[in-house]
């Protein structure tokens, strides 16, 4: 009887794999981690799902075709992709557009990082499992998008900027609509602070979880909240300011910990600090024209631009080389996601598997932003 | 921003004005960089491909207001020949440098970055399934959003599409030991 061998209790490493289809993923993307039983050994990313070949597209299409599609990448920040375009255009063309288009553009960015960040607020809850903030953000965000679709007659791919200038001016009662929504987006926030933030859960679901420290941050490319949330205050539009930023004031939040919760609290205080900029823009806002003298076929002379803005997930990037086309000659986009899922590997490498979803979600990747 | 920025205090005390930057790198590598000039505070600079991990290494550590990481990486397909072009920048000022390759189309090759930044990684990755470039010692020479296997680079600008339907030929994990499906019901969805 006692005969039977008993082979020794091994373990062996175990290989998972995350998506492409999962709903925590935001999108299409596909992780390869090989688990060593709850704790990552490893994290391989592959990417190029959702791949689009916009930067071929664009070789295609003239210069002022080609603002509907830059919508279409980081589609949770469709005006401020359009921003950094048209400004990349007006540069090559030696444009300036009046000050009230200027003004406007730099509202509707930053209405757009507030609707991204609570976007981000939904989805962060719902993947560490708080389904109510889900809810609750889906909700303060509706009036958001009531203002877009207003504004420019989308709800999330605008066409709205023109190089230049805009397709239209502000419609009446924008502004009453606005300051509605000014007056009660604070409250809520502090209501969802109260239902998340500080909660004991969320708390230790987040801190001390996925951390990336400021020199790794840094090597990788990583930009945006996620960057800030390491301590580094880098903010083009602090340290480059673009469009009407260098008009207004503003904080740039940052918080050393380099943790889950440190970017969280990051894009908590943005939608704060966003909200400062909008009210100052709006006081300041001037009258006049919309629209600069362009010429009608737009035809940039040879020559090239880099334009760099500062997205709801870092820094965007668009390259512009022109031969004197009707068309760009070359196109290229920095999406900010591509870049700082780079450094997921290191942030999520002997970590728990049940935190993978947490650190993902705190980078709040777009996946069309990743593969363009 | 030209003369009338840099005669700011502010901005000369962040460290801006980059015309030496220029001039230090005709005098360190002479002929085998051109074009090395200032504009509008962004250093630009042509080397030659032996030297590009040398000049970079120079920009990055070795200079006394250096440009410590790479922020992005793209290739151009000049007609006669490609493009790889760094955007080097720091991180108190955003400042940026751009350092620029010319590449023979047949034989375009390059050492890679990764050792200096682990930007590189991915951005070498995508140059070098778009265009063509090879990177010498990459770490992961895989391709980055094509599927292995495609034919053709499709940035440069005589790429033939293919006329069929591109099927992906193997599997991305050949012999994994264990398949876990995590989701479609992941519980981390619920509550």
């Amino acid at each position: 009887m006692s005969e039977t061998t008993q082979a020794p209790l091994t373990t062996e490493e175990i290989v998972v794999n995350l998506g492409p289809q999962h709903p925590s993923t935001h999108g299409v993307m596909h992780f390869v981690v090989t688990i060593d039983g709850e704790t990552i050994r490893e994290c391989v990313p592959h990417i190029g799902y959702l791949h689009s070949s916009l930067e071929k597209i664009a070789e295609t299409l003239r210069y002022e075709q080609f603002i509907t599609n830059t919508d279409r990448f980081d589609y949770l920040n469709g005006l401020g992709n359009e921003l950094c375009y048209v400004q990349a255009v007006e540069r090559l063309l030696g444009i300036e557009p009046p000050p009230r288009t200027v003004f406007i553009r730099t509202l509707m960015a930053e209405l757009k990082r507030i609707s991204s960040h609570l976007v981000y607020l939904g989805c962060y809850g719902n993947d560490i499992g708080a389904m109510t903030v889900f809810l609750h953000a889906f909700r303060e965000r509706e009036p958001l998008m009531d203002m877009f679709e207003a504004v420019t007659g989308g709800r999330l791919l605008y066409n709205y900027l023109r190089i230049g200038g805009l397709r239209n001016d502000l419609p009446t009662g924008f502004t009453d609509q606005l300051h509605r929504f000014l007056d009660y987006l604070p409250r809520r926030l502090e209501e969802m602070n109260d239902l998340l933030t500080s909660n004991r859960i969320f708390i230790a679901r987040t801190r001390g979880i996925g951390i990336l420290t400021a020199r790794q941050a840094l090597s990788f490319g990583v930009t945006g909240p996620t960057l800030r949330g390491c301590g580094v205050p880098y903010d083009l539009r602090k340290l480059r300011p673009y469009a009407a930023y260098d008009q207004v004031e503003f904080d740039v939040p940052s918080f050393p910990e380099g943790d889950c919760l440190a970017r969280h609290l990051v894009r908590m205080e943005e939608m704060n600090q966003s909200m400062r900029i909008i009210r100052q823009l709006m006081e300041k806002m001037p009258e006049g024209e919309i629209q600069a003298d362009v010429p009608r076929r737009i035809k940039p002379e040879a020559g090239e631009v880099y334009e760099r803005v500062e997205s709801p997930r870092g820094e965007l990037g668009c390259y512009l080389l022109s031969d004197g086309g009707a068309k760009p000659y070359r196109m290229h986009w920095r999406g900010p996601s591509f870049y700082n899922l780079q450094a997921l590997p290191v942030m999520v490498r002997g970590g728990l598997l049940a935190d993978f979803i947490a650190t993902l979600g705190s980078l709040d990747p777009i996946a069309p932003d990743i593969d363009r | 921003m030209t003369d009338s920025t840099n005669d700011t205090g502010l901005i000369a005390a962040a460290g801006q004005d980059n015309s030496d930057i220029a001039d230090n790198l005709r005098e360190q590598f002479g002929e085998q960089i051109h074009n090395a000039e200032i504009e509008d505070d962004t250093l630009q600079v042509e080397v030659a491909a032996e030297i590009i991990l040398v000049v970079c290494r120079h920009l990055s550590t070795e200079i006394e207001r250096p440009y410590p990481y790479l922020s992005d990486a793209f290739g151009v397909d000049c007609g006669d020949h490609l493009q790889v072009v760094y955007h080097l920048i720091r991180s108190e000022t955003a400042d940026g440098a751009f350092v620029r390759v010319n590449l023979p189309r047949n034989e375009a090759t390059l050492p890679t970055l990764t050792a200096l930044y682990n930007t590189a990684n991915w951005a070498e990755r995508e140059i070098a399934e778009m265009f063509g470039v090879t990177f010498a010692g990459h770490p992961d020479p895989r391709h980055l959003l094509l599927p292995e296997g495609w034919q053709g680079y499709p940035l440069r600008k005589d790429y033939q599409r293919p006329d069929h339907p591109y099927l992906a030929s193997e599997p991305l994990h050949e012999d994994p030991s264990v398949f876990l499906a995590s989701g479609p019901q992941f519980e981390t969805t619920e509550e």
